[in-house]
């Protein structure tokens, strides 16, 4: 069993380069940045300035996005070097990857796909995680995916396969609220029981992210797209959670569409705040009855 | 999740018009559509990666036509990692044998050209060798050592005016006519953290290729084809944008 994660508290950016001055400027005005690990693949130039004049300056955390984890094939050991390469570099506070696969019969596929939640799959699973956080040398967390679909072959909760998870592999969870919202929205689930079934002490990080929605006839989709301000409902459930399970570090994921500085900045205060005080929502991040 | 559900979800994500409808559950009317995002995801994350890539090979075309070509490319050479900047490689070479193209036959130089950028802005760093006016007796040395191309450096050689054809894109300049469409040699490479594009002449690329495999200046000064004022003049230039490092 791999030491645990620290446990940090505030609230941080998915780190664009374009925020680069502005955080180094001002670095107390976030708690730690996070990037998107595979973006970071490369030997050498101007990212990798940016990210060690930054990383002496806050916390880091690296989040992986590809190395399909719910796969059925061997883990890519190539790619599972180069994290840890890059592990060493900037010795990352916190280190993420997805309850999800991304690639096929040695093609990448490029999205987060579902994984079908029963014993087989957890095994499965549960020794990728091992593997993974035996070549870091560290615990990983494990983010819940954003769910457009139920598999019929499925026999458990997403959140007991969680908590199973965990319990197996001694990895942490990252909880994003937001895929929360959305996959309960489009499977007809209910985020408090979701929220209730999670070993709380378990989870390490939040993330929160905009949702966009999306219309098929009569069927009402929400889509996890990284591209919006948190809404209101997002915000809710995180109050939700820090009055339930106290505060966590909170990332504000924002990947396309970016926003100014200033507007990125405000949210990062609305997460920040609410941690302070989760049973009085801001004026001004926008909480409304919607 | 089986293999075989895996390989039945894959297929149906690179097929069109194939849903594995068997995969959901029996009452879920509305499979296709979730399928859908899905899909919709491989293939827009895939022509993004290519988009963000090849930002003047997309000007060129025209954003409709290059989302028509990258959805063609992702068919026949998908990515085969999740490193999205390591992708499209093989593009120049596919618009190269790409029919509808075929009367456009620098558009694969481009392509080149910008894969050359991409791969130099994330190749590795390498200490600057240092040359300095102030400096002439380390020069002298240096002449001596056997130096070859930093890793970011590429060059290009193109039968188009391809670095014409490139800036007129980036910096708005005049395109090249029929009446001055010349060959044209680019050198791409990283300058410090600059990402650095130049045309290059004939001799500039003989003394660069002179230099690829790991030798020394002096002994670049000394190739016949080389007059020692302008052969060193030349060599100084490549000095002061740092595209060589020092042989292993």
């Amino acid at each position: 069993m791999h030491a645990r994660s620290p446990r940090l508290v505030g609230a941080g950016v998915a780190f664009k380069p374009m925020y680069f001055d502005a955080l180094l400027g001002d670095p107390q005005r976030v708690d730690f940045i996070e990037i998107h690990a595979e973006n970071y693949f490369g030997a050498g130039g101007v990212l990798h300035a940016q990210l060690a004049a930054l990383r002496e300056q806050m916390p880091l955390s690296v989040h992986g996005v590809g190395l399909s984890i719910g796969g059925s094939a061997p883990l890519d050991k190539g790619h599972m070097q180069r994290l840890k390469h890059l592990c060493e570099r900037y010795e990352p506070i916190l280190v993420s990857e997805h309850l999800a696969w991304s690639a096929h019969a040695g093609e990448y596929l490029g999205d987060l796909l579902p994984v079908a939640y029963h014993a087989q799959s957890l095994e499965r699973v549960a020794a990728h995680v091992q593997q993974l956080q035996d070549v870091l040398g560290r615990q990983v967390l494990i983010e819940n995916p954003a769910t457009y679909l139920r598999l019929a072959e499925s026999e458990l909760t997403e959140a007991e396969f969680i908590r199973q998870l965990c319990q197996s592999t001694g990895c942490g969870i990252l909880l994003d609220l937001n895929n929360l919202l959305v996959s309960c929205h489009n499977c007809a689930d209910d985020p408090q029981k979701y929220l209730a079934e999670l070993p709380s002490d378990q989870v390490l990080e939040l993330h929160l992210a905009g949702h966009a929605r999306v219309q098929h006839a009569d069927l009402e989709l929400l889509v996890d797209e990284h591209g919006s301000e948190i809404a209101d409902a997002t915000w809710g459930l995180y109050a939700e959670w820090l009055a339930h399970a106290g505060a966590r570090p909170c990332l504000i994921e924002w990947d396309r569409h970016l926003p100014s500085w200033s507007v990125l900045a405000a949210e990062v205060d609305c997460a920040r705040t609410l941690q302070c005080n989760p049973l009085m929502l801001p004026r001004d991040c926008g909480w409304g009855t919607a | 999740m089986t293999p075989m559900t895996l390989a039945a979800f894959a297929q149906g994500l690179l097929l069109p018009e194939t849903v594995p409808l068997h995969l959901g559950e029996a009452t879920d009317a509305g499979f296709a559509a979730r399928f859908a995002i899905h899909r919709n995801n491989v293939r827009s994350a895939r022509i993004e990666a290519l988009r963000q890539g090849f930002p003047v090979l997309e000007r060129l075309l025209g954003a409709e036509y290059f989302t028509a070509l990258a959805g063609v490319f992702i068919q026949q050479h998908p990515p085969r990692s999740a490193v999205f900047h390591e992708y499209g490689a093989e593009l120049a070479d596919f618009i190269e044998a790409f029919p509808p193209l075929a009367q456009l036959n620098y558009l694969a130089d481009i392509a080149r050209l910008e894969w050359a950028r991409l791969s130099a802005f994330h190749a590795a760093d390498t200490p600057p060798l240092e040359v300095d006016s102030r400096a002439l007796a380390s020069f002298a040395d240096l002449v001596e050592i056997p130096l070859c191309w930093s890793p970011s450096v590429s060059l290009l050689t193109s039968a188009h005016p391809l670095y014409r054809l490139w800036a007129s894109q980036v910096d708005q300049l005049e395109a090249p006519g029929a009446q001055d469409w010349l060959p044209e040699s680019v050198l791409v490479w990283r300058q410090g953290l600059q990402l650095r594009t130049e045309p290059l002449d004939e001799l500039g690329c003989r003394l660069l290729r002179h230099m690829q495999p790991g030798r020394s200046l002096a002994s670049a000064l000394a190739l016949p084809c080389v007059s020692s004022q302008e052969g060193l003049l030349r060599l100084l230039g490549l000095l002061l944008w740092q595209v060589f490092q020092r042989a292993e």
